[in-house]
């Protein structure tokens, strides 16, 4: 799923954001990557996704090996990724299903069930009210539920959601996490970044990954 | 149901920004229509010199005093010069019909003379691309004044009408460059005003085609519509020719009104699409470099 070696990167201005990240995730685990602020999370997933590249050390995510000279395979990786941005990424002025439409146009979901699997996701983040109103005028926790369902209706091999309970209160962060953790299985690898250690202690079967300063520690080993 | 989708996102575009996508489609429909009406003026004059030219024929007038009997032996003797295809006599009578139709009302000033003051002359139909030759020949006969033929007219139509070609191909490069520059810049806005739009989608993992079709779908059908309108401006006008032209030169002439308009129609269109096309992919060539 994704294999990282020695992974460095320094930002142009001369931040560095991550040195000596080593990371070995296969198919099916639940990872949990938690850190103070600034410490690297999204830049972690960023160079998941191939939106940053790495200044050293090397990485492959979903066998793509992600370099700035593969652009066209990884475009076509990022397919099978079911991203959830920090800060969204929703298209405004569409609507919930709109969005989460537009996920599967592309993916390669039949025509037929786009709209099928759009509705299911929806409804599993408990949107199924939702369904039609604008972004803009939904909740911070509905339009996070509505960038989750754009994610996970795609059903994609690997989950990345960066900070997916910032913003919530207590209860409704811990409904957000047990939600996307329900989408790991043997196929889909779930991993999320979060600074709230204390929502995430008692998921037994997850792995921790500590970021501090950019650089990482094994919090608790993988338990499956 | 991606067709759905790309046409609601072009429409997005239009409402996005309004007042560029109006004035470009104000400045191509009116750049297009000077297309359209130099293309017009193009077939029709294409079209007066043809007809002109298939009525290619001289007029022979004979030495003064040459009696109408005798004209038989002279047609005959013209009949036989290479490159004569028809000869005909037109007597007084005739000529001065004939110049009772041409005058109209204005017929009225031949009640002036005493008579009839036109003389006979012999009507010859020839091969265009023997004029020459059967014009020295017919002078050459004896009992010929002078030859009267519509060389003048002709070369005056046929150099008008290369005025006319130059000028189209002068007026054709300014429309495509002009409708170029404003698609390019409208394009380039639209993907200016959607970068965040445009970056989403690029993270999800959307083919680029997937995301410049809105783009050019927006430059395409905004140059098709201008084109149409262009067209419609240009039929008006085509027709209000018509009407200006057809009580004081009643004689040219000019083609068909109705096929005048279905020829325009798919040549409008037609240069809307390939300016469209072309203008859309060049602002997507440009806000790519500036990635
Ligand atoms: N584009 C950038 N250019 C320069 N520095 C950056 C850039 N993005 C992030 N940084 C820096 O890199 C470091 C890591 O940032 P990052 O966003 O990865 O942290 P984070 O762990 O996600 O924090 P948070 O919990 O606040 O989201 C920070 O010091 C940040 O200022
Ligand atoms: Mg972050």
């Amino acid at each position: 799923m994704i294999r990282a070696e020695g992974l460095e990167l320094t930002y142009k201005d001369g931040t560095r954001a991550l040195e000596e990240i080593g990371l070995v995730l296969e198919p099916g685990e639940l990872v949990y990557i938690t850190g103070p602020s600034g410490s690297g999370k999204t830049s972690l997933l960023k160079l998941l996704m191939g939106m940053e590249f790495a200044t050293g050390g090397s990485l492959e995510v979903l066998g793509e090996r992600m370099r700035r000279g593969n652009s066209g395979r990884i475009r076509k990786m990022r397919r099978q990724l079911g991203p959830v941005f920090q800060e969204f990424r929703l298209i405004p002025g569409s609507t919930a299903m709109e969005n989460v439409l537009l996920g599967l146009r592309f993916d390669g979901t039949p025509h037929g069930k786009m709209k099928e699997y759009a509705e299911e996701a929806l409804l599993r983040v408990g949107l199924s009210q939702k369904l039609h109103a604008k972004v803009e005028r939904l909740s911070w926790g509905e339009r996070q539920r509505v960038a989750i369902a754009r994610a996970v209706a795609r059903k994609p091999r690997l989950i990345l959601a960066d900070e997916p309970t910032g913003n919530l209160d207590r209860e409704n962060a811990l409904l957000i996490l047990e939600l996307l953790a329900s989408f790991r299985n043997p196929e889909t690898t779930v991993l999320i970044t979060t600074h709230a250690t204390h929502l995430i202690e008692g998921q037994e079967t997850a792995s921790i990954l500590h970021l501090d300063g950019g650089r990482m520690r094994l919090e608790r080993p993988v338990s499956l | 149901m991606n067709g759905g989708y790309f046409l609601k996102e072009t429409w997005k575009l239009f409402r996005r920004n309004p007042v560029s996508n109006l004035a470009a489609l104000a400045g191509t429909s009116l750049v297009l229509l000077l297309f359209a009406l130099v293309a017009a003026g193009w077939m029709a004059s294409g079209e007066v010199v043809k007809a002109i030219q298939r009525e290619a024929e001289v007029n022979v007038y004979m030495v003064e005093g040459l009696e109408e009997s005798a004209y038989g032996r002279e047609m005959e003797a013209m009949a036989s010069i290479e490159g004569v295809e028809e000869v005909r006599l037109v007597d007084r009578e005739e000529a001065y019909g004939r110049m009772v139709a041409i005058l109209g009302e204005d017929a009225k000033v031949l009640e002036f003379f005493e008579g009839n003051p036109f003389s006979a002359f012999v009507e010859i139909r020839l091969d265009l691309e023997k004029t020459g030759d059967v014009l020295s020949n017919l002078e050459a006969l004896p009992q010929v004044d002078h030859v009267r033929d519509n060389r003048e007219v002709l070369d005056l139509l046929s150099q008008g009408s290369r005025l006319v070609d130059v000028l189209s191909w002068l007026v054709l490069l300014g429309v495509g460059v002009t409708t170029l520059v404003i698609l390019t810049h409208l394009v380039r806005q639209g993907i200016d005003l959607h970068r965040y739009e445009i970056h989403t989608l690029e993270l999800l993992g959307a083919p680029r085609t997937f995301v410049a079709l809105p783009y050019v779908m927006e430059g395409v059908l905004l140059m098709l519509l201008g084109g149409l309108m262009a067209w419609g401006m240009a039929v008006l006008a085509v027709d209000e020719f018509y009407r200006q032209v057809a009580g004081p030169l009643p004689f040219l002439p000019l083609p068909d009104r109705m096929w005048l308009r279905g020829s325009l129609f798919p040549l409008v269109l037609g240069a809307s699409l390939v300016l469209g096309v072309a203008g859309s992919f060049f602002g997507l060539a440009g806000a790519r470099r500036d990635d």
